[in-house]
């Protein structure tokens, strides 16, 4: 690993810069690496790396995004200084060995993302892959994860909105509903006092509506009571 | 039940025009505000016997308008709101009042309190006081 930090930055300014380029011209329209441009394609991060000094010489723009404020200039050198000190500290070693036999792995990698972000990944590898006949090379694909299940990780959020749907039900009740109950209810038995002697007849229906209103009324406070409740 | 001088602070019109009438009819005397300032300029020279005040007014809230108030409060004192929750009634006892209606009441529900700030009035002529401020024989509504 050392070898390839030395390798990378004793390496001419002005040739690291013509291989950056040169990557950029082939990842730009279609990648020369199949693996990397199928996963380009799919939307997932990938990159290729040497077996033995892990140095990259592939990547898809998925994966370049990521490490674009990750302050790794050398392309060659973002998996030994970007992804492996990332890598979940059990896993790494685990990985290493697999990946030294070419045999599939897993690991899980926290990699910082652009404005200071901080996201989890699995990053799955496959070495000796049979269609290639010449340059073994390691391919890692980076699939978002999730620390915190997505069940249980909304759940604040969503007992915030509740709370407020509630109050702002609460507060519609009040504004409106309940004040022009209180206003009819009244209103009612203005009416009923009103013709009674009158006539009897719509007398009695004015007392009967104002006691339906009433019990719209009572009903009214019972389920703003339920919903103070809640809170 | 003997007519009663009822000072009303509430800012819904149809709610104070229709509880007015109500009690109009019932033959209490009545006063009505609808916000703070009003009701600090009209109240010293009501003498009324009973304070009826939502919480929630355009330019304060009922409160404060005890709070204003307090020296010359009447025998029986009463604050409306929509909301009903203890901390809410709680404040409402500390600063003065009676008691605490909660939104929508019914008719029957304040003519129950009229009643008893009667007997208070009634009481307080004959020289006998009587203690509201301990909330005994509250109402279920008004707890």
């Amino acid at each position: 690993m050392d070898q390839v930090k030395r390798t990378a930055k004793s390496a001419d300014e002005q040739s690291k810069q013509e291989d950056r380029n040169s990557f950029e011209e082939t990842d730009s329209g279609t990648s020369s690496d199949w693996i990397c441009c199928l996963m380009q394609q799919i939307g997932l991060p990938a990159l290729r790396i040497a077996p033995e000094t892990m140095e990259v010489t592939a990547f898809n723009r998925l994966f370049a995004g990521l490490f674009v404020s990750a302050g790794i200039a050398d392309y060659r050198l973002w998996f030994v200084d970007g992804v492996l000190p990332s890598m979940n500290k059990d896993e790494r070693a685990d990985w290493i060995a697999a990946a030294a036999r070419f045999e599939p792995a897993k690991a899980r990698v926290r990699l910082s993302l652009r404005r200071g972000r901080k996201r989890n990944f699995e990053m799955r590898s496959a070495g000796r892959i049979q269609q290639e006949t010449v340059d073994p090379l390691i391919a890692c694909v980076f699939i978002p994860t999730s620390s915190v299940d997505p069940r249980t990780r909304d759940q604040p959020g969503l007992a915030r909105g509740r709370a407020m749907e509630r109050s702002r039900i609460r507060d519609e009740l009040h504004k409106n509903v309940s004040q022009k109950l209180l206003g009819a209810a009244f209103g009612c038995k203005v009416l009923a006092g009103k013709v009674q002697g009158l006539n009897d007849g719509f007398a009695q229906q004015a007392s009967d509506l104002a006691e339906l209103l009433n019990t719209a009324v009572i009903d009214l406070q019972n389920l703003t009571r339920r919903t103070e409740d809640y809170d | 039940m003997r007519g009663l001088r009822v000072f009303l602070v509430e800012n819904h019109q149809d709610s104070v025009k229709y509880i007015r009438l109500y009690l109009e009819q019932l033959g209490h005397e009545v006063t009505t505000a609808e916000d703070m300032a009003t009701a600090l300029k009209l109240f010293p020279g009501s003498t009324c016997d009973v304070l009826i005040s939502d919480i929630a007014l355009p330019d304060g809230d009922g409160w404060e308008l005890m709070e204003r108030i307090k020296n010359t409060r009447p025998g029986l004192t009463i604050s409306m709101s929509g909301y009903g929750s203890a901390e809410v009634q709680l404040r409402s006892r500390s600063v003065g009042y009676d008691y605490h209606l909660v939104k929508p009441f019914t008719p029957g529900d304040l003519v129950a309190l009229l009643e008893k700030a009667g007997t208070v009035v009634e009481n307080q002529q004959s020289g006998r006081e009587e203690d509201t401020s301990k909330g005994e024989n509250l109402p279920e509504w008004t707890k």
